[in-house]
C-alpha cells in the first residue's frame, strides 16, 4: 500500500523523482510538498483507489504525519467498510 | 498636502466576508500555511512613505528592515505582538483584534501624526478599529464589498454587459450535480466557492464519480448542519495567458488604470506576476478589453463600489479574450507588484515577483539572507541587478514546528526576462546546494 500511496502522491505532483524520494516516514503534508488543492486531491484519489469515504471536516491531520501512519488509517477504514 | 497612513492587511478577507452558514468544498486545515498567509502583512511596506505606518501582527522582521534600509526603502513600523495561536478565534485578524481590545497606548504613541488607514481589504471591524484610533477609513460599505468580490457577481456583470459566461450557479448540491452532469458530457468542470481566493475553494472535477462524491459532502452539510449551498459551475477553459489589471476607481467614478500585469499560475494557485509586455499589451487593446474595462469600472461605481480593483481576465487557446474571469474589489499582489516597478522604474529597472515555498533553514531568514550576499545574487541599488526578498516572517512562520514550513517572496531584478529568470533559477539552485529543501 506505501507503494501506492506514494506513487498517487507522485501523480499529483507531477515529479516522478518522488517514487524514490518518499517512504513511509516521509510526512505527507510537510514533505511532498503538496498545496492545499493537491491535497484535497489526493486525499480523494485515495477514496476512489480504495473504495473509502473521509469525513472532511472530522479527520486528524496527524494521520498525515508518516505515509506509513496514513496506510495504517486506510486499512483501518478498508476492514470498517 | 499627503495625509500620513496606517497600512494594515489580513490577506485571508474571502474567508471573512462568506455567509457563515454556507457550505464549503472539502478542505484541510493546515495551520503552517495559515500562519505563513498570517505573516504575508509584511508586504504592505510597499505602500508606505517614510512618514506612513505599517501595522502589523508580529514586529516586521529586523534584518529585512535593515535592508531595505540599505536599499533606501524606509517607513515606521508598529506592531501588535498577536500570537496566532493564543487569540480567541473571532479576534484572529489585526482589526477584528482592534476593534475588539482597550486602545493600545503603544500603538496610539506609533501613530503619532497619522491621520488615515487603509486597509489591503475592507472587512467587518475596520471601522470600529478605525473609529478607536482617531483614524478616517474612506471605503464602501461592507455589504458592497462582500457582494462584488463574490464570482456570482463577477458572472452576473458578464451577463449585464453580454459577455461570454458558460458558468452557472449551483443553489444546492443536487443542482450542482445536474449541471455539473451536463458539463461533464464536454469536458473537465470546475466548480467554484463564491469567495475561494488563490486556488482555494475551487476544485476541478473530471468524473461523473468525483461529481457525485462532492454533490453527497455538500448534500451532508445542507442535512445536518442547514447550510447553504452556493457554488459557481463552470467549463474548464482552455486558457493561453492569464493577465490582470489594476484600477482604481475614485468616489466620483472616475478610475485610473495602474498597471497590467501577466499572472503566472501553477495549477490554480497563483505562481508569478510580470509586467505585461509591449505584445500582450497590443493584443488585449485591439481587442477592445479596455472598453470593456471601463464598462466594469462603471458597473462597479454604479453599485456603491469605489477603491483599488484587481480584474483577472484571460486569453483563450484561439485568441478569444475572456475579461471577467474574478473580480478582486481589494489590494492585490498584484498592486504590491505595481509598487515595486515605481520603486525599480525610478532607478532604471524591473522585477518579477515570485515566492519560493521552503523548508526554513537553520538560522531562519538572517541564514537565507548571508547566502544571497555571500554567492552575490542580493539585490543592492547601485548594481541593480540581483535578488531582492521582501518577506521575512513568512519563512519564519512555523519556526517552532519539527518541519518548519516557510515561503520566501522576492523580486527578480534585472534588465531583461532572459536575466530575470535566470536569476530565480540561480536561487534555487543555491538554495539545494545549503540543503534547503524546495516545494
Amino acid at each position: 500500500m506505501i507503494e501506492k500511496v506514494i506513487k498517487l502522491i507522485s501523480e499529483i505532483r507531477d515529479d516522478e523523482a518522488l517514487v524514490t524520494e518518499l517512504n513511509g516516514n516521509s510526512d505527507i503534508v510537510n514533505e511532498t510538498g503538496m498545496d492545499s488543492l493537491q491535497l484535497i486531491n489526493f486525499i480523494l484519489r485515495i477514496e476512489d483507489e480504495f473504495g473509502i469515504d473521509f469525513d472532511f471536516e472530522e479527520f486528524d491531520m496527524a494521520h498525515l504525519e508518516s505515509i506509513e501512519r496514513f496506510c495504517r488509517f486506510i486499512e483501518n477504514k478498508v476492514d470498517v467498510a | 498636502m499627503r495625509e500620513r497612513t496606517v497600512y494594515g492587511a489580513v490577506f485571508e478577507a474571502e474567508k471573512y466576508w462568506r455567509e457563515p452558514n454556507a457550505s464549503l468544498l472539502p478542505t484541510l486545515k493546515d495551520r503552517q500555511s495559515e500562519r505563513i498567509v498570517s505573516a504575508m502583512d509584511e508586504l504592505m511596506f510597499v505602500f508606505c512613505e517614510p512618514d506612513d505606518v505599517l501595522l502589523t501582527r508580529q514586529p516586521f522582521h529586523p534584518i529585512l528592515r535593515e535592508y531595505l534600509d540599505s536599499i533606501e526603502i524606509r517607513f515606521r513600523g508598529a506592531s501588535l505582538e498577536l500570537n496566532p495561536d493564543a487569540v480567541p478565534a473571532d479576534e484572529r485578524h489585526l482589526f477584528a483584534w482592534l476593534a475588539a481590545n482597550e486602545t493600545v497606548p503603544r500603538l496610539v504613541t506609533s501613530l503619532g501624526g497619522v491621520t488615515r488607514l487603509v486597509p489591503y481589504a475592507l472587512l467587518p471591524d475596520c471601522d470600529q478599529a478605525a473609529a478607536r484610533y482617531g483614524l478616517e477609513l474612506q471605503a464602501p460599505e461592507q455589504e458592497v464589498v462582500a457582494r462584488v468580490n463574490s464570482k456570482v457577481y463577477a458572472m452576473e456583470l458578464r451577463n449585464r454587459l453580454e459577455l461570454p459566461n458558460p458558468a452557472v450557479v449551483a443553489r444546492s448540491a443536487d443542482e450542482l450535480e445536474e449541471a455539473g452532469t451536463a458539463m461533464l458530457e464536454a469536458g473537465p468542470v470546475l466548480i467554484k466557492d463564491p469567495l475561494g481566493v488563490s486556488g482555494k475553494g475551487n476544485l476541478l472535477v473530471e468524473s461523473l464519480d468525483r461529481l457525485s462524491r462532492i454533490a453527497q459532502l455538500l448534500k451532508t452539510q445542507e442535512q445536518n448542519k442547514g447550510s447553504a449551498t452556493h457554488f459557481i459551475v463552470e467549463p474548464l477553459l482552455e486558457k493561453e495567458t492569464d493577465f490582470s489589471i489594476q484600477l482604481e476607481i475614485m468616489q466620483d467614478g472616475t478610475y485610473e488604470c495602474l498597471s497590467v500585469n501577466r499572472v503566472v499560475n501553477n495549477g490554480f494557485a497563483y505562481a508569478e506576476t510580470v509586467t505585461a509586455d509591449a505584445r500582450l499589451l497590443e493584443e488585449i487593446r485591439s481587442k477592445g478589453y479596455y472598453d470593456t474595462v471601463s464598462r466594469i469600472a462603471s458597473q462597479l461605481h454604479g453599485d456603491r463600489y469605489f477603491g483599488y480593483v484587481s480584474l483577472d481576465s484571460m486569453l483563450l487557446r484561439g485568441g478569444a479574450l475572456f475579461p471577467i474571469v474574478e473580480i478582486n474589489a481589494r489590494m492585490s499582489m498584484s498592486l504590491i507588484k505595481h509598487r515595486l516597478d515605481l520603486y525599480l522604474q525610478k532607478l532604471g529597472t524591473q522585477g518579477n515577483l515570485t515566492f519560493l515555498n521552503t523548508e526554513m533553514p537553520a538560522g531562519g531568514f538572517a541564514a537565507w539572507l548571508a547566502w544571497l550576499e555571500a554567492s552575490g545574487l542580493l539585490f543592492d541599488n547601485r548594481t541593480l541587478e540581483g535578488i531582492m526578498p521582501i518577506s521575512a516572517n513568512t519563512l519564519e512562520a512555523n519556526a517552532e514546528e519539527k518541519a518548519p514550513k516557510g515561503r520566501q517572496y522576492i523580486v527578480a531584478v534585472a534588465r531583461t526576462a532572459q536575466d530575470r529568470a535566470r536569476l530565480v533559477q540561480q536561487l534555487r539552485t543555491l538554495l539545494i546546494e545549503r540543503g534547503c529543501r524546495l516545494f
